[in-house]
């Protein structure tokens, strides 16, 4: 087990959660390197779909780093995001693979620590729940 | 330098965020821009805080910094001071001491924006800032809260290491004090950073303890009361006191402070940390240069500018801001920033902005063709450059990849530099990797118009956060191949090209929808006046003078005469707006005047609709003769001037209504306008007793001098809470008023012959309904809200609608002129554009695909779409479109595009980052 080395996607908006990344980046702090950015123009963009795609293409887990609930340039994206990642974990449980494969985290603007914590979390995560079982 | 060229020259000293602003809006204008810091970074003061009131500073400035150096119209010298100044506007011949040695630049206007300093304490044997290593600075501290410090963003206290658990903040250290730092005015920002830092310090140590020892708790801006609420509720803890000194414990290094509370009880705290809320201070560097360039300063040692031609210093082009002219905020800055570029670009009267059409390559034929560019950040070098090579070699063998290149980001010819390898190289899609895509995006978009290539053919990998050692190169191998692949399946979005209505709609004949008219005017722009009275002037009809004691009645005559002059302005009174639609460049309004309807064509809207005084439901008002609003006390002045001159006893009765739930922020000005009319009235009349009941004097910023000068000419001030408000009864036509005095300790009883009742301001009430009309909202106390793009004061939340005045925020008529200038030059910008895109990152409906279910109406925050009875389908106008992509994910039929960004889009890229793993 402690060789695997596990695939993860990440949703970001490209709001806050890049803000973070450019405190991160003056920290000088690095992300995992298991972890892979996709960016949305807002987590309000993610789909189900999305989620699914990247699960079923042998990402071992997928989150999400949106903005703070209040926060939100559009308003109500991270809200609707929310919603989503909620139903795809009850997909997941439904078939029968663990739900903790998929989170979200709200991220605030300037976040830096919050950004690069979250990354290791779910890293971690998937570490001990080991290879997803779609792959 | 020719001499047409050096017309269009504008220096601008000192680029912090003043500075910064007015030379991204000048060059945006078409002048060319030379911006000489003293530093050896851009920024100012803000890189150096924590976050800004009420959000972080990094995305506030760090962009504007990128966007100066990168900006084609923008030359920077870091390091520089000017040597020697000769020659007058328009030809001034500036000579700058360089680290590369001398250089002289020509320019027609100069902007001063060098500048504050915080204030050195050290003067203060008491407050032992030099003594006790744990009594620090509000800077010290706030650098230490800051994710990048040394501690990474943990505070601690000098002496030990250790975590403070009780930090006591001590305000105005070196304001409203002549004793030591000879600072009789307030620093106006001390409060709110105070607050700011005392949260913080809450939210990262629920348990600690945050104190604040304060005289007047100053929240007068927009939002700030909200702000010093939420800090109450978070647990920070006011104590109104003036703290005389700082002694330490013995045999310890915490600190004691004593000091009697309001109730006259003498108290001692320990403390493990203090910090001393500093004041602001004018630039070293003011005098000198105030000297070379023959500006005026003021008694403080700030830049003296016209109070109602905004940053005019009196010296024909040479204009000032920022503050070096005195204790501002950001916010401020900004906004007179805003007001300064525009008073340039009047004084110049040149515009070397020709708006040209932009033709884009028909892409639709070719093959893709991907060109790779490695942009790095000289920060990113390095380590990272030897990575380079391979992953050139890599991104060369993708497929569809035909060009690779590296352009590091030096100076402001990179982008240039791209926008030719992207013409000469004969590529039609880009991927841009560098460590700052998003700030980068809008100057790759400009590269890419310039090589005639649609802006939305581009794609970025982000390199922030990534490492730079070899186990790096897999992860950026299959970022680029994602970034490559995706790029490939972008079609051209149709991007289509709108020419700008020349005109200008100013909602509101007030003081600051005539200042921004004419201002838009006198640009050769056309402006239409929409007032809804039958006469010009607004609220200033009762305003009788400024605080620095500048004629408004004249003003104003003035300011009418020369809009009912002006060719350029039409105004239409007795009219109101009705309907409207269109998008910034295009506007369609229906007035109504009369009866009548009329329709206008415009490009931008300045809304400007004013606001009013709340009519007191307290305080006897309405049952005695003599119990004024302020507006009618004023405009019973501005008739007659000696209206109170058999007066006896007078009373002043502050936020009647403000900071209470129906209107819980401060009106601003209403402290400022009682000590300047009581001042005014004991001139005339020495022997009239006046009294002012308050909450907190707000008198910020230099106003803070005519509270003095009111105290020292007699004036009493009285305190009282909200929770013992004073009493006024009327009883056989006499007036009586009833107030707890905190300082005697018992109650006092005055007999006044006139009370003067300063109630909370609010905005014209239509204002909300009229903004919706143009796609912008109000904030929840009602006023115009700004763009949440970060520093944008006077733009609204859309392109193309601008606002100033009271219907802004409460605020004095210099504040109002000078936003006026503000939204005129963020309008003229727009307007010199010539041409508005429309289109790119939008959200298309198929029709055929649309069950008129009205998710995506429900779902857009910014209510765009709507039902198109033709097609019998949701339509989404790509040119008010903002491009979140949130009804295209909520539609349940799939039937709204998204063509940037496409399911399949992001099926296949996680299908590659996941492979190549």
């Amino acid at each position: 087990m402690s060789t695997f080395e596990p695939k993860v996607i990440a949703f970001c908006c490209s709001n806050c959660a890049s803000a973070a990344a450019q405190v991160a980046e003056q920290a000088c702090w690095q992300l995992p390197s298991n972890v892979r950015i996709i960016q949305l123009p807002c987590t309000g963009r993610l789909d189900s779909l999305h989620v699914l795609k990247a699960l079923e293409n042998g990402a071992d887990g997928v989150y999400v780093a949106g903005c703070m609930p209040d926060s939100c340039q559009y308003k109500s994206g991270v809200e609707k995001a929310t919603k989503k990642i909620a139903y795809v974990k009850k997909l997941l449980e439904d078939i029968g693979i663990e739900p903790e494969r998929v989170e979200l985290f709200n991220v605030g603007a300037g976040k830096a620590q919050r950004f690069i914590e979250v990354a290791n979390q779910m890293v971690e995560k998937i570490k001990e729940l080991g290879p997803s079982p779609l792959r | 330098m020719s001499g047409s060229e050096a017309a269009k020259n504008v220096v601008i000293i000192g680029a912090g965020v003043a500075g910064l602003n007015v030379a991204l809006d000048l060059a945006d204008q078409g002048f060319s821009v030379y911006l000489v810091e003293k530093g050896s970074s851009l920024g100012g003061l803000i890189p150096k805080l924590h976050r800004l009131y009420p959000i972080c500073s990094c995305c506030k400035v760090t962009n504007r910094t990128i966007a100066c150096q990168q900006h084609p119209g923008i030359t920077v010298f870091t390091d520089t001071v000017v040597q020697s100044v000769s020659g007058s506007a328009p030809s001034f011949s500036i000579q700058l001491e360089t680290p590369d040695g001398n250089q002289t630049v020509n320019a027609a206007a100069v902007v001063l924006a060098p500048g504050l300093e915080p204030f050195d304490p050290s003067v203060y044997d008491t407050y032992a800032y030099s003594a006790f290593s744990n009594v620090i600075t509000s800077l010290e501290f706030e650098w230490m809260q800051k994710p990048i410090s040394d501690n990474k963003g943990v505070v601690v206290r000098p002496s030990d290491g250790e975590v403070p658990k009780k930090v006591a903040w001590l305000q105005c250290v070196g304001s409203r004090d002549i004793n030591k730092c000879d600072a009789p005015y307030c620093s106006s920002v001390c409060c709110m950073y105070a607050l700011k830092e005392a949260v913080h310090f809450k939210d990262a140590c629920p348990d600690g303890e945050a104190v604040i020892f304060f005289m007047d708790m100053r929240a007068h801006g927009k939002g700030y009361e909200h702000y010093l609420e939420q800090a109450k509720e978070k647990g920070v803890r006011l104590v109104r006191t003036r703290i005389h000194s700082v002694e330490k414990k013995a045999g310890s290094e915490n600190l004691v402070l004593e000091y009697v509370d309001e109730n006259g009880e003498k108290k001692e705290e320990i403390f493990d940390l203090v910090v001393l809320s500093v004041g602001l201070r004018p630039g070293a560097d003011v005098k000198e240069l105030a000297e070379k360039f023959g500006v005026k300063l003021s008694e403080h040692g700030y830049i003296a500018t016209s109070e109602l031609e905004p940053g005019e210093t009196g010296v024909a082009g040479v204009f000032a801001c920022g503050a070096a002219t005195g204790p501002r905020d950001v916010y401020q800055s900004v906004v007179g920033a805003q007001a300064v570029a525009g008073k340039v670009a009047d004084f110049l009267k040149e515009s070397g902005a020709k708006p040209e059409e932009v033709v884009f390559r028909d892409v639709s034929s070719e093959e893709p063709k991907v060109g790779v560019v490695f942009s790095l950040c000289p920060g990113k070098t390095g380590d990272f450059s030897k990575l380079v090579d391979s992953l050139a070699a890599y991104a060369k063998g993708l497929d569809g990849v035909a060009s690779v290149e590296r352009i590091d980001l030096t100076n402001s010819e990179a982008f240039k530099k791209l926008s030719e390898w992207i013409k000469e190289s004969g590529i039609n899609r880009l991927v841009y990797a560098s460590c700052s895509p998003i700030m980068h995006r809008e100057m790759v978009e400009w590269a890419l118009k310039q090589a005639q290539l649609n802006p939305t053919l581009y794609n970025f990998v982000d390199l922030r956060t990534l490492g730079s050692g070899a186990d790096e190169e897999q992860r950026l191998k299959s970022l680029i191949k994602a970034s490559v692949l995706q790029v490939r399946l972008t079609e051209p979005l149709p991007v289509k090209q709108v020419p700008i209505e020349q005109c200008a709609l100013v909602i509101g004949g007030g003081i600051a929808g005539m200042t921004a008219a004419l201002a838009i005017a006198e640009a050769g722009k056309k402006a239409i006046i929409v007032e809804k009275k039958d006469r010009l002037g607004g609220h200033a009809h009762k305003v009788k003078s400024t605080w620095q004691g500048t004629d408004v009645q004249a003003f104003m005559k003035e300011l009418i005469e020369k809009v009912e002059n002006n060719a350029n302005i039409e105004v239409l009174l007795n009219s109101t707006v009705k309907s409207a639609r269109g998008f910034g460049g295009q506007y369609e309004s229906v007035i109504s005047q009369d009866g009548t309807e009329k329709i206008i064509r415009h490009g931008v809207t300045i809304i400007a609709t004013g606001g009013h005084s709340i009519r007191p439901k307290e305080y006897c008002y309405g049952d005695h003769e003599s119990i004024y609003r302020w507006s009618d006390f004023t405009k019973l002045l501005i008739d007659n001037p000696d209206a109170f001159s058999s007066a006896k006893c007078g009373v002043f009765i502050q936020c009647v209504g403000s900071r209470e739930p129906d209107h819980p922020y401060c009106s601003r000005l209403c402290c400022t306008f009682a000590v300047q009319t009581a001042c005014a009235l004991k001139e005339k009349n020495p022997d009239l007793d006046l009294y002012v009941l308050y909450r907190d004097m707000r008198t910020f910023g230099e106003r803070e001098i005519i509270y003095k000068e009111a105290r020292e000419k007699g004036v009493l001030f009285i305190r009282y809470d909200v929770d013992k408000k004073p009493a006024v009864t009327v009883e056989d036509g006499k007036i009586k008023v009833e107030v707890f005095d905190p300082i005697l300790g018992r109650s006092v009883v005055l007999q006044p012959d006139f009370i003067s009742l300063q109630s909370a301001i609010y905005a014209e009430p239509s204002t909300a309904e009229l903004a919706s009309l143009y796609k912008a909202s109000v904030c929840e106390d009602g006023f115009m809200l700004e763009s949440p793009a970060k520093m944008k004061p006077v733009d609204a939340e859309v392109e193309g609608v601008y606002f100033a005045g009271l219907v802004a925020g409460p605020k004095g008529v210099e504040e109002s002129v000078e936003e006026a200038w503000a939204a005129a030059e963020r309008a003229l910008r727009f307007l010199k554009q010539g041409y508005v895109l429309t289109g790119g990152v939008v959200a298309e409906v198929d029709p055929d695909r649309c069950a008129v279910c009205l998710t995506c109406v429900r779902t857009c925050p910014f209510g765009i779409p709507y039902i198109e009875s033709v097609q019998e389908a949701a339509y989404i106008d790509p040119s008010l479109c903002q491009g979140c992509g949130m009804c295209v994910s909520e539609c349940p039929g799939k039937a709204i595009m998204f063509r940037k960004l496409s399911d399949d889009h992001v099926a296949a890229m996680t299908e590659v980052l996941v492979q190549e793993a």
